[in-house]
């Protein structure tokens, strides 16, 4: 049986291989010009200030702008993987009938499904995590530049959303997820382009619940306070920031109207600008907090794969043809 | 011995429409059996439910005396399906290596020798293959499991003559050699009328009658004759089909003990009248003969 999986899964894991390839080059390439800008320009030790190391941190993000795109696409790895690996686990045999074929040979249909499933699952995790590794590796110089134009060396940001997702264990659960949930559609729908959309609709709202709703507040945040118009204890150490709010003296939120403001105030929102005794209080989820959040949301999304997993086992034996 | 598949009260349904229903036979071992009804009557269905690629809605079905869904089954079945399901991508020599790959016991050489007759490259994709070829390959694949029974659905029906010819020449020699038993099923009787032994008529979902083709063939007779005596062999006999004109009748009859046909031209039946006249009464049954004959001796 795992022969027979082997030839059948040949073409899509060779077409996978030359991709992560040529991705890998294109890395290491664009990674040897970024580490060589930042060194020439001296964004890594730059103490210039904000007016100063802001200028580099833009300079550098429109000479790499197209390298940053690239990189959001690893976004798509998971869909793509659960579209492409796994939609058609099931209903490409059923779509063309040879599920009759397997089906009725020795194997009885529980190894053939284990089989089948638990080899491109292992695919999957392998190229997802060695497209993660070599993601964190690639975009390494970019923690100088990132976060709101601070330039500079900073404990990197890599729990704030636009990160965080692609970092760690979270990319391969969100593939074995995306591949279980494609699995399991396609038993159900039984014709491959059907399931493929399936796959995608169904992949997309727990990612999100779980980025907008569950990952800010599983664990309860932390809140820090500190005088209106003076710069946060915690700055640079990075912090997710959720949300901040301005309190009176007492402990109430209070508006300030920007815009009445005088010019001066508006440039630099000194401590005088703001009403007497004003505090600022950030809510944030701090950087230690990465590896825990990492571990939740992998859990999380393995779960749900296991789930769905456990549903195409099922499905498959009980309800298909 | 055991029968190659007993089924009992069979019936698979698809939502509230039965594909199969109160489906109760014997299939003996060792024959050459054909599956015949018109389409719609429920023989995929069966074969379906005989391989374990469809769950029972009622009833069971039994194939060499076991669970067909067990694995341990499975490898003493061959299947062939309606539409020779065989992976495109593959090479002839690969999808023989394929049923090695899922059988433990498998004949690679003996299986490359009948698809040596194919007359094609084992290089050869499968997708490219002519019908004849593909059907000659999926049965070879089902033969080299070396199954003690082999199910083939509608083989024939989108092979040209000399195709067909051939894939029954095939099976034939295969069938001579091992002894195995062979379930055919078609909606048309003349492809199976010269290779089978035994007979099940489905129609309607139900089965109609089953029996040995010599035993069914004894058993009925056309009379021509004058109009006025048909009511006598009647009252007797069933009437499986009459035709009338003024002064003649003509009629099938399965004859039900002593026939006294004074007058009467008889002639024997061939099996594809059986069949047709049969197709054509989907009211008469087994079960319903023997009904009206228990019922006839009282009076």
């Amino acid at each position: 049986m795992i022969r027979l999986t082997w030839r059948q899964a040949r073409p899509a894991f060779v077409t996978c291989a030359a991709i992560l390839l040529a991705f890998a080059a294109f890395a290491v390439y664009t990674e040897r010009e970024m580490s060589s800008y930042i060194a020439a320009n001296g964004l890594a030790t730059c103490t210039g200030g904000e007016s100063v190391c802001g200028v580099l941190g833009e300079a550098f993000k429109s000479k790499f702008g197209g390298v940053l795109a690239v990189s959001q696409f690893i976004g798509f790895v998971p869909v793509l993987i659960g579209a492409f690996w796994g939609a058609p686990l099931i209903a490409r045999e059923i779509e063309s009938g040879t599920h009759r074929l397997v089906w009725t040979q020795s194997v009885g249909r529980v190894r053939w499904l284990a089989v089948k499933a638990g080899t491109f699952l292992l695919a999957a995790a392998a190229l997802c995590a060695i497209l993660t590794w070599l993601m964190t590796w690639w975009l390494h110089p970019l923690q100088y530049v990132q976060g709101g134009g601070t330039v500079g060396p900073s404990a990197g940001d890599r729990i704030s959303p636009n990160v965080f997702s692609f970092m760690g264990i979270a990319p391969v659960a969100y593939t074995l997820f995306a591949f279980c949930v494609g699995a399991a559609a396609g038993a159900v729908v039984k014709k491959v382009v059907p399931a493929m959309v399936a796959a995608i609709i169904l992949y997309v709202p727990p990612r999100i619940i779980m980025a907008r709703s569950v990952r800010p507040s599983v664990i309860t945040p932390e809140t820090v306070s500190f005088p209106a118009g003076t710069p946060s204890p915690r700055t640079g150490m990075g912090d997710w920031i959720l949300s901040n709010t301005l309190v009176d003296a007492a402990g109430h939120p209070i508006n300030v109207d920007y815009q009445t403001m005088s010019a001066a105030c508006q440039k630099t929102m000194g401590p005088s600008c703001y009403p007497a005794g004003a505090r600022l209080v950030d809510t944030y989820q701090s950087l230690a907090r990465f590896w825990p959040l990492q571990f939740i949301e992998a859990g999380v999304f393995v779960g749900l794969g296991t789930l769905c997993l456990a549903f195409t086992v099922w499905w498959t034996m009980r309800r298909v043809s | 011995m055991t029968d190659a598949v007993e089924a009992v009260g069979l019936g698979r349904r698809y939502g509230r429409k039965w594909a199969l229903q109160d489906c109760t036979l014997s299939l003996p071992s060792e024959r050459v059996i054909g599956l015949v009804g018109p389409n719609g009557a429920g023989k995929s269905t069966l074969l379906h439910l005989a391989v374990g690629l469809l769950q029972p809605s009622a009833g069971e079905v039994r194939v060499l005396g076991r669970d067909p869904r067990d694995p341990g089954t499975l490898a003493r079945v061959g299947f062939v399906a309606q539409d020779k399901p065989l992976y495109g991508h593959f090479t002839v020599a690969e999808t023989l290596r394929m049923g090695g790959w899922l059988n433990p016991a498998w004949e690679y050489k003996l299986a490359e020798k009948r698809v040596a007759r194919l007359d094609v490259p084992l290089t050869q994709k499968v997708g490219k293959l002519s019908g004849g070829q593909r059907s000659q390959l999926a049965l070879a694949l089902a033969l080299g499991k070396r199954p003690e029974l082999l199910l083939v659905d509608e083989p024939v029906s989108d092979l040209d003559p000399l195709a067909r010819r051939d894939f029954f020449r095939v099976l034939m020699e295969e069938v001579a050699e091992s002894g195995m038993t062979v379930v055919l099923s078609s909606h048309l009787l003349a492809d199976l009328e010269r290779t089978c032994e035994h007979l099940v008529l489905l129609s309607r979902s139900r089965v109609q009658f089953a029996g040995d083709t010599d035993d069914l063939l004894a058993r009925h007779r056309m009379l021509t004759g004058p109009r006025d005596a048909a009511a006598a062999i009647e009252a007797t006999h069933t009437v499986v089909q009459a035709d009338y004109t003024e002064r003649q009748a003509s009629v099938m009859i399965r004859v039900n003990g002593p026939l006294d046909a004074t007058g009467w031209q008889v002639r024997n039946v061939s099996l594809e009248d059986l069949v047709l006249a049969y197709m054509a009464a989907p009211h008469l049954t087994d079960d319903t003969i023997e009904t009206a004959k228990k019922e006839q001796v009282p009076s």
